[in-house]
């Protein structure tokens, strides 16, 4: 699926702001930035950096939400570094390339991953002014956390060839996935001083958005064109997925029908908030 | 295209729990407990959307409810909205009052020491039972509240609306058990430290939903039931039953203020021989009125039914804020109290009761109803006069004709007012020539007094000389003078406190002004038609005597010499039996057959029906402008409101 327009350039400015945040490879020391900017400027969609400006934008302005979406995608660059390594998933291609450790090391990928962490927060510190900066760290740290990235990595890791609940498996991804997801719409809403209400409904937005795509993932894993996707088809064989509990047909509808609650969620803000429509849309629609 | 496959349901049902897809009451309710919130801010918070909610709910069909129950009160839909906000905002304050505190509660109890590990066992159990609570205190509200607003035993009459009240009623209950139910578990669950949302929220299988639904409905019906049984009468089907030609010519001569003992030392004197010939036939003697209000005493006389079935409980109602319409007042301590409170607040503000508050019908639209010809002039509350009922020159005929203009419901039909507008100012004039012809040499200051009363009964009565047709089979007249003059002369503590002198005066007075009633209504009792009974109806008014009231026969096929008590609610029904309508099981008193002779009894035997049906009002004219200013003053004038 093509992506819309506004997409692709929310998708160049926010490579610009990530190179611009970080080290060149020029710099030393060169191998860590070099394995930092391998995984952090690979292609991609850049959804939950593209969901903080267009939450921002719905809320009011994305003026300010350029360098929060570039924390987003950092912290979610660390995460697929660490989530390939071998004693994690032990995926060997990522985003179309070999995996991070593949192509520098394992020493190499664990120093980048941690220092995309840190770049993240410190992204946020020196962009924000003390109160916002405060709330974003919190919003940040609490997605990538025990009920975030990193506990949400711990059950997957606990639960490979186990039998697992579909409850677990929700939990999985809620923190794995949705985690993010919601951190990133509601830091754009923080950054253009959103109401209570659209903060809510960008929250609901994001969740159920978050769980169908880890859903058309979990499809993609199935069903999709590696050459697309970035990683070998049923690279999470091993694994419980929504595919396991519902079938092909039933994750596919049961996508759509998150996708949709997703768009209903934004009721309140009209048709400013078609961009996000458009993203849900897109979400739907990758080729599954 | 939808997907057979049953696991897919099952999946949908547990993302839905798991706060997915179509979860917008959670939510909703939810937002402000999300964040970094305090519990009691959280819990305000979240209580005052579920107040939202149910206010948008319940508010709506609390309006209709309550418009069908006073039908003064809202005229139109932008009455009804306004009324909508205002029962909006009451159960709304309710809702989130009884769901904070709730929310409260369960939110202290979680966050004691060791109230963690009991909450996680626990949480879920308490705060599906505190929304039970909330869902069936809410029911039984709305249950209580639909069995209030219904008039005695038309709960299950109405049943095409019962049914779809009951219902709603149900859903909104289960709607607002369910939102207090999830605002009370995350509250919880904050109180208790545990990780929300890892609490699951209620299940919502339609199969549980649905069962619970139809349980709640049926508690629901059977609580209407159990509290209506004794209103309700059995076989409550209403079978036409016509009335039966008796050939009576009925003449009802209503006169407030007639004190029985006055009236019958001058008849014994042989001073009124009009009321000795309607004092000779038989009598029904009625108890004092509960409440010296004439419109609410003639209108529980006119309808047999006591005022808080017709609705007209006194002269003053009060108008709401926004409201075309009006609410009745009550003499209730409290009902006094807030109708105090909301008029220093300028919700309300008192102005004059009239026949939009009345919801019974009196027995001259009645007897219209099966065919009859009828005829009534100066009753209290017959404003607005309703189209299809007869000859009505309502309470406010005359000011209608003073003051001319675009007839609104003045006077039905409106050709008559045509008809009458030219006569008017001979009719006026004749009637307050034979006043002043009826008070010369009296004392200047009582003189002024008789005829300022004795003007508010000629022009009535020579209104009715004129409208009240030969064929009339029912004719009716209300007359205050008397009562204003007594008032005025004797004053409200029967004289107390005046010198004997002046009291004789006085009384001498009075005296004269009973003579001048006798004569006025001659013409009306000297009925020479065939088959006609003069019908005196009589309430002691506004006197502090006090005394007993007064319904008196004579004429064709009454028992003379007949003297038997009863109540108010007996006039009705007996003259509507007298003209051969059928009773409805609806009215309290019944017809007192004792009143006529056999031949009478025979021929016309007391048959029932099971309602009038519900009164219904005719919409207003457009751009009308009713009289309520100059009708206040009269009536200011006159002593009836301050």
């Amino acid at each position: 699926m093509k992506l819309p327009a506004f997409i692709s350039s929310h998708i160049d400015a926010i490579e610009r702001e990530l190179d611009r945040v970080t080290p060149p490879e020029t710099a030393r020391p060169q191998a860590l930035h070099r394995a930092m900017r391998y995984t952090l400027l690979a292609p991609s969609k850049r959804v939950r950096a593209v969901l903080t400006l267009l939450s921002a934008d719905v809320c009011g302005s994305s003026d300010r939400a350029l360098p929060a979406a570039a924390a987003i995608e950092l912290i979610h660059a660390s995460s697929l570094i660490l989530d390939d390594l071998p004693a994690l998933d032990n995926a060997g291609l990522r985003r179309g390339r070999p995996s991070n450790h593949v192509a520098h090391g394992e020493a190499m990928a664990l120093m980048a991953a941690f220092n995309l962490f840190n770049l993240a927060f410190a992204t946020i510190a020196r962009s924000y002014d003390p109160p916002l900066a405060r709330q974003l760290t919190e919003l940040v740290a609490g997605s990538v956390g025990s009920e975030g990235l990193i506990g949400g990595e711990v059950e997957d890791l606990l639960a490979t060839d186990a039998a697992v609940s579909f409850e677990a498996l929700e939990l999985i991804h809620r923190w794995k996935t949705g985690a993010l997801f919601v951190a990133a719409a509601v830091a754009g809403a923080l950054t253009a001083s959103a109401r209570q209400e659209q903060v809510g409904a960008l929250s609901a937005y994001a969740k159920n958005l978050g769980l169908a795509f880890q859903i058309i993932d979990d499809l993609l894993d199935v069903q999709g064109d590696p050459a697309e996707t970035g990683k070998p088809r049923l690279a999470d064989a091993r694994k419980t997925t929504f595919v396991s509990f519902s079938g092909v047909e039933g994750a596919r509808e049961l996508a759509r029908e998150l996708c949709e609650t997703a768009t209903g969620a934004l009721g309140i803000f009209g048709p400013r908030a078609d961009p996000l429509r458009a993203l849900a849309d897109f979400v739907a629609g990758r080729h599954v | 295209m939808a997907d057979p496959n049953p696991r897919v349901d099952e999946l949908r049902a547990r993302l839905r729990e798991l706060g997915y897809l179509d979860a917008g009451v959670n939510r909703f309710v939810l937002g402000p407990v999300r964040g970094g919130r305090g519990l009691l801010s959280a819990a305000w918070r979240s209580s005052a959307r579920i107040g939202l909610l149910a206010a948008l709910l319940a508010g709506p069909s609390a309006a209709i409810a309550l418009g069908v129950r006073l039908p003064g009160l809202a005229t139109g839909v932008r009455d009804m909205t306004i009324l909508a906000v205002y029962l909006g905002a009451l159960f709304g304050v309710g809702v989130a009052g009884l769901s904070f505190v709730a929310t409260i509660l369960l939110g202290l109890l979680a966050s004691r020491p060791r109230g963690d590990a009991a909450m996680q066992q626990g949480g879920s159990r308490l705060a599906r039972a505190a929304g039970a609570i909330v869902a069936v205190a809410c029911l039984l509200y709305l249950v209580l509240w639909w069995q209030v607003v219904n008039p005695a035993g038309t709960v299950w009459t109405s049943a095409a609306w019962t049914w779809p009240v009951l219902a709603f009623s149900t859903a909104i209950s289960m709607l607002l058990g369910h939102a207090v139910t999830v605002s009370t578990l995350a509250l919880t669950a904050r109180g208790a430290t545990a990780a929300w949302p890892s609490l699951r929220l209620p299940s919502r299988s339609w199969l549980l939903t649905a069962a619970t639904g139809a349980l709640a409905f049926t508690a629901g019906a059977a609580m209407l039931f159990l509290m209506t049984r004794g209103e309700e009468r059995a076989g409550t089907r209403t079978t036409p039953v016509p009335a039966i030609a008796t050939g009576v010519r009925l003449t009802v001569v209503a006169v407030d203020g007639l004190d029985l003992a006055f009236l019958e030392r001058l008849v014994a004197a042989g001073r009124l021989p009009r009321f000795a010939r309607m004092l000779g036939g038989s009598r029904l003697t009625l108890p004092a009125s509960d409440a010296p209000d004439p419109a609410r005493t003639w209108t529980s006389l006119a309808t047999g039914q006591p005022a808080d079935v017709h609705g007209v409980s006194g002269i003053e109602a009060r108008t709401v804020s926004g409201l075309a319409g009006t609410v009745p007042t009550s003499e209730a301590p409290l009902a006094g109290a807030i109708a105090a409170a909301t008029d220093l607040v300028r919700l309300t503000r008192p102005t004059l009761t009239t026949g939009l508050q009345r919801r019974s019908k009196t027995f001259w639209e009645v007897a219209a109803d099966f065919g009859l010809r009828t005829s009534v002039v100066n009753w209290w509350a017959t404003w607005p006069a309703p189209a299809e009922a007869g000859i009505v020159l309502s309470d406010r005929a005359t000011l209608r004709l003073e003051r001319g203009g675009e007839l609104d419901a003045e006077i039905s039909p409106a050709s008559l007012y045509a008809s009458l507008k030219p006569e008017w100012p001979a009719l006026r004039d004749g009637a307050r020539r034979q006043v002043v012809a009826a008070f010369e040499g009296t004392d200047e200051a009582g003189a002024a007094i008789l005829r300022r009363a004795a003007e508010q009964d000629a022009v009535p009565t020579a209104l009715a000389a004129r409208v009240f047709g030969e064929n009339t089979d029912l004719r009716a007249i209300y007359l205050s003078g008397l009562d204003i003059a007594q008032h005025d002369l004797i004053g409200a503590a029967g004289g107390a406190g005046l010198p004997a002198s002046a009291l004789a005066d006085r009384v001498e007075a009075l005296e004269r002004y009973y003579e001048f009633l006798d004569r006025l209504v001659a013409p009306l009792v000297e009925d020479r038609r065939a088959g006609c009974i003069v019908a005196l109806v009589a309430d002691p008014g506004r006197s502090a005597s006090r005394g007993g009231g007064l319904l008196a026969l004579t004429g064709a096929g009454i028992r003379p010499g007949t003297r038997i008590a009863g109540s108010g609610a007996d006039v009705a029904p007996t003259v509507l039996y007298l003209l051969g309508v059928p009773v409805s099981r609806e009215l309290p008193g019944r017809p007192r057959v004792e009143l006529v002779d056999e031949s009478f009894a025979a021929r016309v035997p007391v048959r029932v029906l099971d309602t009038y049906g519900r009164r219904t009002l005719a919409p207003r004219p457009p751009g009308a402008t009713p009289l309520d200013a100059e009708m206040l003053e009269r009536l200011r004038s006159l002593g009836y409101v301050r």
